[in-house]
């Protein structure tokens, strides 16, 4: 903690403010300040010195309307080059362009070509040369024209990618089919769709000394904690890496504890959780080349709930948020438990169940607890190799494996058979675990908490779940206690944790947000739901 | 520092845990322990004390469960076999205490015994008759691994005997024993009480009654009946017909069936089946002298007429409570008398309703309440409501 402190602290001298898009200094630091040339050979050949051994630049020379010089540059793959050819290069070098214009010379040229020719949505014109070398770097197209001190950067990006499909993880039975890409503007406009508000903010950055990775930062501007916001820029903009690979890194470097077990951000690829969570006051990061966005402040009631639970009916989402609970409970403690009773207290079995257990631990040649690392070390052996299998072998693995490791096990009296209960039983409760980042967590406590029962029975069990509550009870992300509104506690607030009220009692947003806009809607009344419908 | 203290943290709970792991297979369960008076003519205590010319005094059996792998699945296999494979072992021993039997026991298995399961304890006549209960039972008191809810029974004749029976049901006899005497929601005729409340029991007053097991035919076990125990011994016993009369007094008696004359057709019986029950236990201190009454209240149905279908009118059923009322008076009548005149034992409480209520005069008569007792005078009222007649046809 301490150490992370450090370097952080170390890290924002050093780095100044590193902002939004149109400001790219420090990006192509090496270049700031230098201006375009008059002529377009000397522009020319600069950017061929800049782009020297990078044979993917296109360079096109050509004239507009058959007069003057002027030369296109581009990076091969990253732009649509049929709009390219149909409305920049068409129109530029066909006389019919400029029929009925007199074009006296290269300067009218370049600002005809700019405001009447040219027919694309997005152009700009620059004079400094690093950000005409960012333009082409993110997939612009950039025309010199000679005896002009500026460019034109006509924006055509496009590149092959994934549509959006269905998400692979977080399956929901009766929730959108749709899931992020790796497309940072394809997300975001996944998200605005669904909330169709001007106050929904997007904040742009570009991180990485090389990667230049753009990162943006999204929030309703009325609803979520202004200290929030500002921490969270704050954060970001003293990151500093060379490449940002995906979301873990950035949530790894923007996290307030980086020495406990538990995520601290909520990583999801379903655009309606974001959604959800913007609405409760929470701040999303989308990261380009991601297809997961990260929701931050996490709490573990969070992380513990599925987009399931808001579509299905209060009753049964609060059955299977228990079922959820108990799940996630078992996965941690379970085999911990049964070593803390076979080895060590007996006598809370109860006697008849005793009785099977010992008859069917007979002949095997290990204490309690080497038997259930052995099982469980061979679970997740199973599941490491189940992700890393080519996906048609991957079911036969799995089969394989419960029957190779399970039956064959007990016949050679390696482990017993209640132990194989016990690891299937585990194995298949941490699956209920709707955040695959927490899911890991639980798998790590319990080979912890499965040392400590071990060594000192269900005493060391209750001690390692102490420990576990007494840190959690202190962790904090963004500032957000981390079992709200558990602890501290909120009465007002548990409306949605293991009870999924009805939608007429949820008309509060969560009080540990402390968003600005405290209410979503009037219903709060009980029974005004109702009187509306009848028109009182 | 910070280090150091961590990693002493640590070593500290690696070193000093561990230390009562064992692993279930390694423990030797005992299910079941009988008590008995050693006898002086077992081989056992020939050998054992040849040199010394004093007899011991116990004999203790243990039955254990016979744990092998394949125990669950032969038993399963046996099917239509009548003869099943038995489960559990039996140790036994005499001495002068149970813990020292305990220990020469020990050294004949591999396993350590584990009284964490135990399910009953027996205790046999004769032992019940000489020593005091409790005195018998201090190991147990004593040891925090009992398990608390064991049943605690007295054997009619010699306990240890009662291991050899084979009841059909179960492969252990002591989860048999344990089982059966669950089934007292059914019947009042039997005593269903833990360890705790026995020992408690006993602890306060020395009086009460325990339940009491005895062999039944086909070798098979039959828990009915009591004991009665006077100052933490046995004297006597009543039949189950009287156990139940005694449970009515106590309030005890969840269930049970009683057996009537039909009072408007003779040598014709009706049966009713209690569905709850109240008793209160009333005492009248005029002039100084205790004298007690018994208020009774019952529900009954009734569950069998043994006629043609009748239709039963309210003269009919109002006949029947007086009937059942009358019968259940001369139970608890009897009762009582036996336990005053014949065992003077106290073992309905009724000392204890006297010092709760009229500590005064209790403090008076407690020194001579043993010769009191038998003559204090006992009123019974008994009062019946039939609440169901069965589904009508």
């Amino acid at each position: 903690m301490g150490l992370f402190r450090l370097l952080s602290r170390k890290n924002r001298k050093k780095i100044q403010k590193v902002n939004t898009d149109t400001n790219v200094s420090k990006v192509f630091g090496d270049y700031q300040g230098i201006h375009l040339d008059k002529s377009l050979d000397n522009n020319i050949k600069s950017i061929k010195t800049i782009f020297r051994d990078c044979d993917d630049i296109v360079y096109r020379p050509f004239k507009i309307a058959k007069r003057f010089k002027a030369e296109l540059v581009y990076m091969d793959g990253m732009v649509k080059i049929d709009a390219v050819d149909n409305f920049v290069m068409k129109p530029l070098m066909l006389e019919y362009g400029m029929a009925g214009i007199e074009v006296e010379d290269e300067k009218k040229a370049f600002l005809y070509a700019k405001e009447a020719i040219i027919s694309t949505a997005n152009i700009k014109e620059s004079k400094e040369l690093e950000k005409v070398l960012h333009a082409i770097m993110i997939g612009a197209v950039v025309i010199f024209i000679e005896r002009n001190e500026s460019a034109l950067i006509v924006e055509a990006k496009g590149w092959e990618q994934r549509q959006v499909e269905a998400p692979q993880d977080e399956v929901t039975v009766r929730g959108p089919r749709d899931a992020f890409t790796e497309n940072i503007r394809t997300n975001s406009a996944l998200i605005r769709r669904r909330i169709c508000d001007p106050k929904l903010k997007l904040k742009g950055y570009l991180i990485g000394r090389r990667s230049k990775t753009r990162v943006e930062v999204m929030y309703i501007e009325d609803i979520a904690n202004p200290r929030l916001v500002e921490e969270v820029f704050n954060r970001i903009e003293n990151i500093d890496v060379d490449s940002v690979v995906g979301n873990g890194l950035l949530e790894q470097l923007m996290e307030d504890n980086w020495i406990s077990p538990f995520p601290q951000f909520m990583t999801t690829e379903r655009p309606d959780r974001v959604t959800a969570a913007l609405l409760e006051g929470k701040v999303c990061i989308l990261i380009d080349n991601s297809s997961m966005v990260s929701v931050l402040p996490a709490t573990m009631n969070d992380l513990l709930t599925a987009p399931d639970d808001y579509y299905e009916r209060w009753m049964v989402a609060t059955l299977i948020r228990i079922v959820r609970l108990t799940g996630a409970v078992a996965s941690t403690v379970l085999p911990a438990l049964y070593i803390a009773m076979v080895s060590f207290h007996p006598e809370m079995i109860p006697s008849a169940f005793a009785l099977s257990i010992a008859s069917g631990r007979e002949g095997v040649p290990f204490p309690a607890f080497v038997e259930a690392f052995l099982m469980e070390g061979s679970f997740e052996l199973m599941r490491e190799a189940g992700i890393r299998l080519p996906g048609s072998l991957g079911q036969t693995m799995g089969v394989v494996g419960a029957v190779v490791i399970g039956q064959a096990a007990v016949s050679a009296g390696i482990v017993s058979p209640v132990m194989v209960v016990v690891v299937a039983l585990t194995g298949i409760a941490n699956f209920t675990v709707p955040s695959f980042d927490v899911a890991l967590s639980y798998r790590l406590l319990r080979f912890g908490l499965m040392i400590l029962s071990a060594v000192l029975g269900l005493y060391g069990l209750i001690l390692g779940l102490l420990l576990i509550l007494s840190h959690i009870c202190i962790l904090k992300s963004f500032g957000t206690p981390y079992l709200a509104p558990w602890i501290p506690l909120n009465l007002k607030d548990l409306k949605d944790t293991v009870l999924r009220a009805p939608w007429q009692y949820m008309s509060y947003r969560p009080s540990y947000m402390h968003t600005q806009d405290k209410k979503r809607s009037d219903l709060d009344k009980v029974g005004e739901h109702l009187k509306r419908r009848k028109g009182e | 520092m910070k280090r150091i203290r961590i990693i002493i943290l640590i070593l500290v709970v690696f070193l000093s845990g561990c230390w009562d792991r064992i692993e279930l297979d390694r423990r030797s369960f005992v299910l079941g322990a009988a008590l008995d008076m050693a006898p002086e003519d077992n081989e056992l205590t020939i050998e054992k004390f040849a040199d010394t010319k004093k007899s011991p005094l116990f004999m203790l059996t243990l039955e254990t469960a016979l744990i092998h792998k394949d125990a669950e699945s032969e038993s399963g296999n046996g099917g239509g076999n009548t003869q099943q494979k038995r489960n559990s072992l039996l140790h036994t021993g005499v001495g002068n205490s149970f813990f020292e039997i305990l220990r020469e026991e020990a050294k004949e298995s591999d396993r350590i015994l584990f009284f964490g399961h135990q399910q009953v304890i027996i205790i046999g006549e004769e032992l019940a008759r000489k020593h005091n209960i409790l005195e018998v039972l201090d190991f147990w008191i004593r040891d925090p691994e009992v398990d608390r809810s064991m049943k605690i029974l007295l054997a009619r004749g010699n306990a240890r005997e009662l291991f050899n029976a084979d009841p059909k049901n179960s492969k252990y006899v002591s989860i048999f024993i344990f089982n059966q005497s669950e089934q007292n929601r059914k019947s009042a005729e039997f005593i269903n009480k833990d360890f705790t409340s026995i020992i408690s029991e006993l602890t306060e007053c020395g009086n009460g009654l325990l339940g009491s097991i005895e062999f039944s035919e086909n070798n098979s076990l039959r828990v009915s009946g009591s004991g009665v125990i006077k100052d933490c011994r046995l004297v006597g016993w009543l039949d189950g017909h009287e156990t139940q009369a005694a449970q009515y007094v106590l309030n005890e008696a969840k269930g049970g069936e009683i057996t009537v004359e039909d009072p408007e057709r003779e040598g014709k019986f009706i049966t009713v089946e209690i569905s709850g029950m109240s008793t209160k236990l009333k005492v009248d201190t005029k002039n100084d002298i205790p004298r007690f009454t018994i208020d009774t209240k019952i529900e009954c149905n009734i569950t069998e007429i043994d006629d043609e279908p009748v239709k039963i009118g309210k003269q009919a059923i109002a006949s029947v409570e007086k009937a059942v009322s009358a019968y259940v008076k001369k139970q608890i009548k009897n009762t009582v008398e036996k336990l005053q005149k014949q065992y003077k034992a106290d073992a309905l409480g009724f000392g204890e309703t006297l010092k709760k209520r009229h500590n005064k005069l209790w403090k008076v008569l407690e020194k001579d309440w043993d010769a009191i007792y038998p003559e204090v005078p006992v009123s019974v009222q008994v009062s019946t409501k039939v609440r169901h007649l069965g589904r009508a046809y």
